[in-house]
């Protein structure tokens, strides 16, 4: 069977106004269904290019293009379409907090305009998923780093995307939760979302589980 | 008083309560401050009333006073018989001595007795159509006849003897415009701080997908809503005002004197509560907690 191509990255090169390139000639693809882990150090860019995945910024010059549309094409409603299939998670997890748990995974949905009786449904589903069923009317701020990370990961997959760009999402919380998080990408993963998981663990990293791509230099190395 | 009871607050505008209140308590004063601009303009109107005509076919003949009243009485009867006689004077009245001291006591603000000068003696005189034509024979005529004599309109009489009236008069139809470029740049102000000190909530939101469209709908519902609020509060805060003024008998220009000087009051005030809002920013900024914890 025939994958489909996500993202793909050809001789892209980004700098902010007339300064150095601080990302140059990228060449990279994601398929339905990779797990890819982005090494680097701190400070790499790992950021960076998940963020050239996510549209929030545009390449300086080569051809990207995200879920099969050129991204210098898009305009902002064709670019929220696709966030809309894309669930990204954050290293600061960026839960609202004046809204609750549920209301945190349900933003997605609210988004969409999805129907009241489903919200419930599919929230109260992935609550479970993520061993939070008892705190749905509780405030992030109420919560540990690990699970406001689960939180995060649930917010992120409520819409079943077909990519999940983690940033760093296991570096503020301690190893046992970091493994645990894993695990939840990796099952997600063999539901067929594709996962790029960037991390500077490399305890992670050393593991020869998944595709491992490195930033090393402004350039990307593709290791496994 | 639970507005939202009637609006799908979908992303929790409502519950960013620092905004909510700070909002509504800005909003509250500004369109206070412009119900009570109308409110002292409309009653400036109503003293200035003896000397405003419904048509335009009016004109005002102001005889100033001569060395004695005798001299006074003698040109304002050749005047009057003067009137009489012609054909396009449709109709003549002297306003009463006691209006002009009257009116010149509000002007002044003062009850007591003015000194004892000699006051001008203003006819009011309607006109036939063509009224250009009257006014233009009744200049000429009228100023071969007699010295010292002015024609007004009510226009002029109102910049040239009432001068000061006149200022305190536009001031009070400034102040409703000054206040609503302030609400203007007060709500410009709110939602630049809100985008601002909300931007890993408007930033996430948009991450997630959220039309552009969709997230200024809301905010705008967000900020209807509040500004209904304000009006409302406004609005009681108006009428206790012009019950307190009526209760203990304030003359309406008295009130307007007390209101600019509130005014000034205000104009004091804001770059005090400026400062301690910027600081009550600052550390809103700073803490950990930006929302509101539920």
């Amino acid at each position: 069977m025939e994958t489909k191509n996500l993202i793909t990255f050809e001789n892209v090169g980004l700098r902010y106004g007339l300064n150095a390139e601080v990302l140059k000639d990228i060449n990279f693809q994601v398929n339905e269904g990779d797990f890819i882990f982005l090494g680097g150090e701190s400070g790499a860019g790992k950021s960076t290019l998940l963020s050239l995945m996510n549209l929030s910024i545009l390449p300086s010059r080569g051809f990207l293009s995200v879920l099969g549309k050129d991204v210098q094409s898009l305009n902002s409603r064709s670019i929220a379409d696709i966030r809309r299939h894309v669930g990204i998670i954050f290293q600061d997890f960026r839960l609202i907090n004046h809204l609750n748990i549920f209301d945190n995974i349900a933003l997605p949905l609210l988004i969409e305009n999805i129907d009241k009786a489903e919200i419930e449904e599919r929230v109260s589903e992935i609550l479970d998923w993520i061993g939070l069923k008892s705190y749905a009317k509780a405030t992030p701020l109420s919560l540990s780093g690990g699970q406001q990370q689960r939180v995060a990961v649930a917010r992120s997959i409520i819409k079943k995307p077909i990519l999940i760009l983690a940033d760093e999402p296991t570096g503020s919380i301690d190893n046992q939760m970091a493994n645990r998080i894993l695990l939840m990408l990796e099952e997600l993963n063999s539901q067929g979302m594709a996962v790029i998981f960037a991390t500077h663990n490399s305890e992670l990293l050393d593991s020869d589980k998944h595709r491992l791509a490195v930033i090393k230099n402004k350039r990307l190395e593709l290791l496994r | 008083m639970n507005l939202f009871k009637y609006h799908k607050d979908v992303f929790g505008f409502s519950k960013i309560k620092f905004w909510n209140k700070f909002l509504v308590s800005i909003l509250s004063i500004i369109v206070w401050l412009c119900l009570l601009s109308i409110f002292s303009t409309i009653q400036l109107e109503k003293t200035l009333n003896p000397l405003k005509f419904s048509s335009n076919s009016s004109v005002i003949i102001e005889i100033h006073p001569e060395n004695t009243k005798a001299k006074t009485k003698m040109k304002v009867d050749i005047v009057l018989d003067f009137l009489q006689k012609q054909s396009y004077v449709a109709g003549f009245k002297i306003l009463d001595e006691e209006k002009i001291i009257n009116l010149i006591n509000n002007f002044t603000g003062q009850n007591n007795k003015l000194p004892d000068i000699p006051l001008p003696v203003l006819i009011s005189v309607n006109i036939t159509p063509p009224y250009e034509d009257g006014l233009q024979s009744l200049k000429l005529e009228l100023s071969q006849k007699v010295n010292n004599i002015y024609l007004d309109t009510e226009a002029e009489l109102l910049s040239r003897f009432l001068d000061p009236i006149s200022i305190t008069k536009y001031i009070s139809m400034i102040v409703p415009i000054l206040a609503l470029t302030l609400l203007s740049g007060t709500l410009f102000l709110i939602i630049y701080a809100i985008l601002f000190t909300n931007k890993t909530f408007i930033s996430t939101l948009i991450l997630l997908g959220i039309y552009k469209t969709t997230l200024y709908i809301e905010l705008a519902k967000w900020l209807f809503l509040r500004s209904l609020q304000a009006c409302i509060i406004a609005t009681i805060m108006f009428i206790i005002t012009i019950l307190i003024i009526y209760f203990l008998g304030i003359a309406a220009v008295d009130m307007l004197f007390i209101y600019f000087d509130f005014i000034l009051y205000f104009l004091i005030s804001i770059p005090i509560i400026t400062a301690i809002l910027g600081i009550l920013f600052l550390r809103r900024l700073t803490t950990k907690y930006f929302y509101a914890n539920e």
